[in-house]
């Protein structure tokens, strides 16, 4: 009987014995695709599982660096927008001949989630760079992409959305999303280039919540802002700072620095503030911020490292509910 | 410190002073600068805000500015406009002639004093 090996190359071979080894911590290589599998966790989702679930989609980042990889989430039992919409802004960035395919999860609920929101035509369907689709739209989800900020747009998608969950109109989601497309058109690509954001309104019918997430892989808010306030080597702590709209937090931010510093800094920090100030007043019912190496859920008052590589980008991630 | 105007003085407000309506300008106000995208808040103070403020302040009256009626407002946008305006004619000035009508969101005017103020 011929092993299972024969005819293979000798690279090939080592190929399989380190995906063999590899598959005790859920990646696996299928021979016949060449596709690296990597298993998602059960719970799927980077605002209530940060750790398992940024790890997770760092690994998919590194290894789309060298190979196809198909994002398995057949074990997921539990899933939010924000982490389909990282999986799907990483699958964009693709280069030419990289591939990310996946599956959809077991669980019923679980795969429901999935399908509304337009993962499957996004990822499941996108195979190649120059074939990104950035629009999805479902009864009850909205995806786009886009550059700078789309006023229009955003009035459109909060608008649909508010429709969905029969809510009014939110006033300050709008405020949010302009807030974020500003940021990233501003400060998160490096030296000339631009980066495209993405984001995602979903309504889960089930739990009867309305869901924003926004989201750019570029340097992430901390980077960007360490540079201006240097003083800060904590990227939980000055997120944290960021997002704390009390005047003595704000002070914080300025501390130490001279003044002519502070004078080239008109109107700094303002967004994230107003974001986490629309909390505060009971227009929103959750803000959590995801960037470099840190996590916050403002409401939760929750500021924590996450350990590894942190994560790429800036995601930024609100539900409505009383609503301005 | 910058007046605010309630919905019910709004009528008054017309009849004692100038009347400047965003969602005149765009329904949907944008970021801070032109290369932000449409409708910036930068646009919105040259072409709009500074002018109308210098008619209010020829003809010796306040200037209302009327933020209801638009999709919403980002922080860049309002400081741009009114930090801008600050920046030009000087905080006491600003303060004299300004107020801010908002009857959907009325912490705008706390917010936009702050900008003010920061400027």
């Amino acid at each position: 009987m011929r092993s299972a090996l024969h005819g293979l190359r000798r690279t090939q071979i080592r190929s399989l014995r380190r995906a063999a080894r590899s598959s005790r911590s859920g990646r696996v290589v299928n021979p016949s695709t060449r596709a690296v599998e990597i298993l998602a966790p059960s719970h799927f989702s980077i605002v209530d599982n940060p750790e398992e679930t940024v790890a997770y989609l760092q690994t998919v980042r590194r290894a789309l660096r060298s190979s196809d990889v198909r994002a398995a989430l057949r074990g997921v039992q539990v899933v939010s927008p924000d982490a389909l919409l990282a999986l799907i802004t990483y699958a964009d960035a693709l280069g030419s001949g990289q591939r990310l395919t996946g599956d959809l999860p077991l669980d019923d609920g679980a795969r429901q989630a999935v399908e509304t929101c337009g993962f499957a035509e996004l990822v499941l369907g996108l195979e190649r760079k120059g074939n990104r689709r950035g629009f999805v739209e479902t009864a009850s989800a909205s995806a786009r992409t886009g550059h700078q900020a789309n006023a229009k747009l955003a009035e459109e998608l909060v608008q649909r959305g508010c429709a969905a969950a029969g809510l009014p109109y939110s006033l300050v989601s709008y405020s949010n999303l302009i807030e974020c497309m500003t940021n990233t058109n501003n400060h998160a690509a490096h030296e000339q280039g631009t980066i495209a954001w993405r984001l995602m309104v979903t309504w889960d019918e089930a739990n009867q919540r309305l869901q924003f997430v926004f989201m750019d892989p570029g340097r992430g808010i901390c980077r960007t802002v360490k540079l201006r306030f240097p003083q800060f080597s904590d990227d939980s702590e000055l997120l944290r700072i960021l997002l704390d709209p009390s005047v003595s937090a704000l002070k914080k931010l300025w501390a130490g620095l001279p003044a002519r510093t502070r004078t080239r800094q008109p109107g700094r920090g303002r967004g994230l503030r107003k974001i986490a100030q629309s909390l505060k007043r009971g227009s929103l019912r959750r803000v959590v911020v995801i960037a470099n190496g840190a996590y916050v859920d403002v409401g939760a008052g929750i500021a924590a490292r996450l350990k590894g590589h942190g994560f790429q980008g800036t995601l930024v991630f609100w539900e409505v509910g009383q609503v301005a | 410190m910058v007046g605010s105007v309630g919905r019910s003085n709004a009528m008054r407000a017309d009849a004692l002073g100038h009347v400047l309506r965003v969602a005149d300008y765009t329904r949907t106000p944008g970021g801070r600068y032109a290369s932000d995208g449409a409708y910036p808040g930068q646009e919105f103070l040259d072409s709009h805000l500074k002018p109308a403020f210098e008619r209010a302040k020829s003809d010796g009256a306040t200037l209302t500015v009327d933020l209801d009626g638009t999709a919403g407002y980002a922080s860049s946008f309002l400081d741009e406009a009114f930090a801008g305006l600050t920046r030009t004619f000087g905080r006491a000035e600003v303060e004299q002639i300004l107020r801010i009508k908002s009857d959907a969101e009325p912490y705008l005017h706390e917010d936009i004093q702050q900008y003010i103020a920061e400027a």
